[in-house]
């Protein structure tokens, strides 16, 4: 967010609308649903890394807050894919 | 041992280095959340099939162009950011307007969404999933309308009867702070995107 070059959130800002085209179409096309779930979660996990990195950069919070908010992200979607997959088998 | 050779030790009284609360609040709101989208998946375990048919009667599209639109946003206020940063608050000011133009579109979209449930008579009391989708959404919601007002605020532009040095000092903290909540705005729709719209898509 406060880096001093516009480009690093303009390429930031396409990055995220491409990868969410991906994840919509993997939602909507993948007949593997496996696949597809997993697919969505790793892409969600790296949409919220590249926010918190490009637009709110998170380099300048403190490194608690920071190891944190990188653990919640991945955390979250890991918990998120192994419940889907327990509640699936 | 000479004296400029030993360890530094900080005063007793010494001012200790603080997170910003505002980095503060994001990790708390973000684990309330996280445990909320911990919970939803947990129930879905015992009634997968419920949530997958339930969570087909919503328009992926609809998320996903709120999706699209919230990451647009979120890249404007990111810019007024940069633009603020360098002095130049004229064009912060229009940066953060475009913003909120954009994030208005949000509000119309799911007020819409909403209207179109209910009018089909898909209620919060309707299934389990709906009961998640009205919560999860509905704080969410809330979020973002405190995100509008913060940068309704924010877009007046620095304090006009402070000194100058002062105003701007303040106001890029304060932008700064502003723009945080924004963008958590943001990525918490991503996961909720992702969890109430996609995992059920066909």
């Amino acid at each position: 967010m406060i880096g001093i070059d516009a480009a690093g959130p303009r390429n930031a800002w396409l990055l995220l609308l491409v990868i969410s085209a991906v994840s919509f179409g993997a939602a909507e096309y993948f007949a593997q649903r496996h696949l597809a779930i997993a697919a969505i979660m790793a892409i969600t996990a790296v949409k919220i890394i590249v926010i918190l990195l490009r637009f709110m950069d998170i380099d300048r919070a403190p490194a608690g807050i920071r190891r944190y908010l990188f653990g919640w992200t991945f955390g979250c979607a890991g918990l998120i894919f192994a419940l889907w997959w327990a509640g699936t088998a | 041992m000479p004296v400029a050779d030993l360890p530094a030790v900080p005063a007793a009284d010494a001012p200790r280095e603080r997170a910003p609360a505002i980095w503060i609040f994001i990790a708390l709101d973000c684990s309330s959340f996280g445990l909320f989208f911990l919970v939803f998946m947990a129930e879905r375990m015992s009634q997968s099939a419920l949530f997958d048919d339930s969570s087909r009667q919503l328009h992926t599209e609809l998320g996903f162009l709120n999706a699209c639109i919230l990451i647009t946003s979120s890249w404007l206020v990111a810019w007024a950011n940069v633009v603020g940063r360098k002095g130049d608050f004229v064009q912060a000011k229009k940066l953060l307007a475009w913003g909120m133009a954009v994030a208005a579109c949000f509000g119309v979209i799911k007020t819409l969404e909403y209207y179109e449930k209910l009018a089909t008579g898909i209620t919060v009391s309707s299934n389990e999933f709906f009961m998640f989708y009205y919560a999860l959404t509905g704080i969410h919601f809330v979020h973002y309308l405190v995100g509008m007002v913060i940068l309704g605020v924010l877009a007046q532009g620095p304090h006009r009867y402070a000194p100058p040095a002062e105003a701007h000092a303040s106001y890029l903290k304060w932008l700064e702070g502003g723009s945080l909540y924004w963008h958590m705005v943001d990525l918490l729709w991503i996961f909720i995107f992702s969890l109430l719209y996609l995992m059920g898509a066909r």
